[in-house]
């Protein structure tokens, strides 16, 4: 496929551009996520920080309160614990134990009944709950002093048990928290970050997905989550594989509780920003370069259409339509280029002007040459019927009878028709003609030329012998100039045969391949060497004495064919003869005569 | 046409008066019709007997089939066989037969080494030159064919001499 020169641009620019562009994006992403990785990392660590920090300072706050009612309660049992459900909202029961003995026996408990009614909990799943997850002073005591739980039951109920052993050791407070309290700091978890806080067990307490929570979900297996279990009591980060990609996690331990607040990135996020400004960029590129491209066409077109039509006009030129000029609408380079075809137009058509012109005069004056040559043979055929006219009018002087005398007076009249015949045909040829083309019967054209040179070839003692086909079809040509052409072969044939002992002058017309017309002169003369063969149609070549014979006939010749279309050639054997072959093509039917192609002689 | 009496004012009248004489017969080879007319009615008012050709073949035919002809005139340049040609042919068949012959240029007919007895130039000065040209040609013939009985006369002394001689 060939493309167009303005698209070969296009597409070179937008090459150069999109390479340019994807080099530039590379280089910036490489940048860009090696920084972000460290920062990603770095508040990774912050974050899980400032959640355990929130997580500490929010047990601790209800610790104390729940010690204090702990505290009142032991003076006053009967006390009802309305006023700290009340004080907080996710609270849905309350049990404070004592030590009695080696024992801690259960001295007091409330639930709030509207709370778990509008929750949709029955009580006995509470008692349910408390009764799987019982006081465990111990562990609350290595956990130092309080302790978090999940004591949930599935499939309905996510519930937290915070237990809180007051300093002396000999009460302890159990609340049954919601989750959801704790829940609202995890919630504001960064963009695609998990944050989450597991119990020393790697349990699940708090997740923004309660379903997690409420399946006491264990994630101690756990790639992000182990680290954390092994060293209790540290903060970290690290990168990992887990099934959902290459993550980047980080842990830190509540000071309280033994829990530890896990947060979870995908590591993808921190090459997040670049990917983002590699599509913006791509985007914002695809958009220029699309802008371009519509941009670059409409301006590429406005650019080519005064080429595309010099190009029509040079295509025009080269078929021979010369002196066509093209608008000259912009003052750019393509500007001055249409000036400049536009001079080159007019020369070329003045020119063309000057050598048909000159072509013209070459050949009438040639014509006018081989007039000269045939003025002998020419003489001779008028005087053929000036013995007639000179005989009988004299014999007419000495007639008898009127019939005698009006015979006379025909033939005298038949004679000197003869005689007007043969000047007006050599007056015709002899005036410069208007050569325009005409449909022309090449055996007549061929008959008026051989007409005119007969003479001349019998007076050199040659026979002349003509052969007409039937049938031939018409082609388009000058008549004049047609004839002009055979003068001149015949006159060198008979020339050619002055010395010889057989002497025929062969003139024939027939049929050639393709439906062309065939005009053949044959002479049996002295025939031509390789060398003159050669030199043969060249102006000015001639193998005459000087200052016989200008040298131009057969190229003057040869320029009337090829005008014609057709085509002259020769064949010549030395010591037997030459013979001149000229074709001709047919005439179309209806074919109009090509203005230009033999111009009239000014 | 009648040729019985020519009218008094008539130039070539000094023809001796048919009759009297054999009426020669002349054989007038011309290509073109008005020209082979025009020499067939001014030879034969002039007392000649004239039998026109219109090319060398019918000419040739008509001597080739023995008619008697007692001159030949013809035009130079004739189709196929020319003038020339012809009066050779000619004389291959009537051998002393004379000849006019009708050419613009006589020094190019010399060449050829036929004897030619008259020549005749188109178109005809005026018609007396054509029965001039016709009565030098049988004048030169007679002269001719005196000289070839002299010279024979002169061959048989010469020879008769030499046997003499021989014998003496």
């Amino acid at each position: 496929m060939r493309l167009s020169i303005r698209y070969q641009i296009i597409l070179l620019v937008s090459g150069l551009l999109l390479g340019a562009m994807a080099i530039y994006l590379t280089l910036a992403t490489r940048l860009f996520s090696a920084d972000t990785l460290d920062s990603l990392k770095a508040s990774n660590v912050q974050l899980a920080g400032t959640l355990a920090d929130e997580v500490q300072v929010n047990i601790r706050a209800t610790v104390d309160k729940l010690l204090y009612f702990g505290a009142e309660q032991s003076v006053e049992v009967t006390r009802p614990a309305g006023p700290l459900m009340e004080a907080d909202p996710q609270l849905l029961g309350v049990e404070i134990w004592t030590r009695s003995g080696g024992a801690f026996t259960r001295v007091f408990h409330d639930e709030s009944h509207d709370r778990l009614r509008t929750l949709g909990i029955p009580e006995d799943a509470l008692e349910e709950a408390r009764r799987r997850y019982p006081l465990d002073v111990e562990l609350a005591h290595q956990a130092g002093g309080m302790l978090l739980q999940n004591a949930s039951l599935p499939p309905r109920l996510p519930l937290l048990r915070l237990t809180a052993l007051s300093q002396d050791g000999l009460t302890a407070v159990v609340a049954d928290i919601r989750p959801a309290r704790l829940l609202s700091a995890f919630g504001h978890a960064l963009r695609r970050a998990e944050a989450y806080l597991v119990d020393a067990h790697g349990i699940v307490l708090v997740h923004p997905d309660e379903g997690l929570v409420l399946a006491r979900t264990d994630r101690s297996a756990y790639a992000a989550v182990r680290p954390a279990l092994e060293s209790p009591g540290s903060d970290g980060s690290h990168e990992y594989s887990s099934p959902g990609g290459d993550k980047l996690g980080a842990w830190s331990s509540v000071r309280v509780g033994r829990m530890f607040v896990i947060v979870e990135v995908p590591r993808e996020e921190s090459t997040r920003g670049a990917t983002e400004l590699v599509r913006r960029s791509v985007l914002f590129a695809m958009g220029v370069l699309a802008l371009a491209l519509v941009l670059s066409v409409f301006f590429a077109r406005r650019l080519a259409e005064p080429l595309q039509r010099l190009q029509d006009k040079m295509e025009s030129i080269s078929r021979g339509d010369f002196g066509v000029e093209v608008e000259v609408s912009s003052r750019n380079e393509i500007g001055a280029l249409a000036a400049a075809f536009n001079r080159m137009s007019r020369e070329l058509a003045t020119r063309e002007r000057a050598l048909l012109q000159a072509n013209q005069q070459l050949i009438q004056s040639e014509k006018l040459s081989a007039l000269g040559e045939m003025s002998a043979g020419l003489a001779h055929e008028v005087k053929n019927p000036m013995v007639g006219i000179c005989g009988f009018s004299e014999l007419g002087a000495h007639v008898e009878t009127l019939e005698e005398a009006r015979e006379y007076f025909a033939l005298i009249n038949a004679d000197a028709q003869r005689a007007n015949e043969i000047l007006q045909n050599l007056l015709t040829f002899a005036r410069p003609e208007a050569a325009a083309l005409t449909a022309l019967d090449v055996n007549e054209t061929v008959r008026g030329a051989v007409r005119l040179v007969a003479h001349q070839v019998q007076i050199g003692g040659a026979k002349l012998v003509t052969s007409y086909a039937d049938g031939l079809p018409q082609v388009m040509g000058s008549a004049n100039q047609l004839r002009q052409v055979l003068i001149n072969l015949a006159m060198n044939g008979a020339h050619a045969m002055d010395k010889s002992d057989q002497r025929v002058l062969t003139v024939s017309t027939a049929l050639a391949p393709e439906g062309r017309v065939l005009i053949e002169v044959r002479d049996t003369g002295h025939g031509m060497s390789e060398e003159t063969l050669r030199k043969l149609f060249r102006p000015f070549f001639t193998t005459k004495p000087k200052g016989q014979g200008t040298g131009l006939g057969l190229s003057v010749s040869k320029t009337i064919i090829q005008q014609h279309q057709g085509e002259i050639s020769v064949k010549s054997v030395l010591g037997q003869g030459t013979t001149f072959t000229v074709v001709l093509p047919a005439a179309a039917p209806g074919q109009r005569p090509k203005a230009g192609g033999v111009a009239p002689a000014a | 046409m009648s040729t019985s009496s020519p009218p008094p004012n008539t130039p070539p009248a000094q023809t001796p008066p048919p009759g009297v004489v054999p009426r020669k017969r002349i054989l007038a080879v011309d290509d073109e019709p008005s020209a082979r007319l025009l020499i067939a009615r001014v030879l034969q008012r002039a007392g000649y007997e004239v039998t026109p050709a219109a090319s060398a073949e019918e000419a040739l035919q008509m001597l080739d089939e023995g008619k008697r002809f007692d001159l030949l005139i013809t035009d130079k340049n004739l189709p196929r066989i020319n003038g020339l040609e012809l009066i050779r042919k000619a004389r291959q068949i009537i051998a002393d037969i004379p000849v006019v012959l009708i050419t613009a240029a006589p020094d190019a007919a010399a060449v050829s080494g036929e004897r030619l007895e008259a020549y005749l130039a188109k178109p005809f000065k005026n018609l007396n030159a054509l029965e001039e040209a016709v009565r030098t040609a049988f004048e030169a013939n007679k002269v001719h064919l005196a000289r070839q009985e002299m010279q024979r006369t002169l061959n048989d002394l010469v020879s008769q001499l030499q046997a003499r001689n021989k014998t003496s």
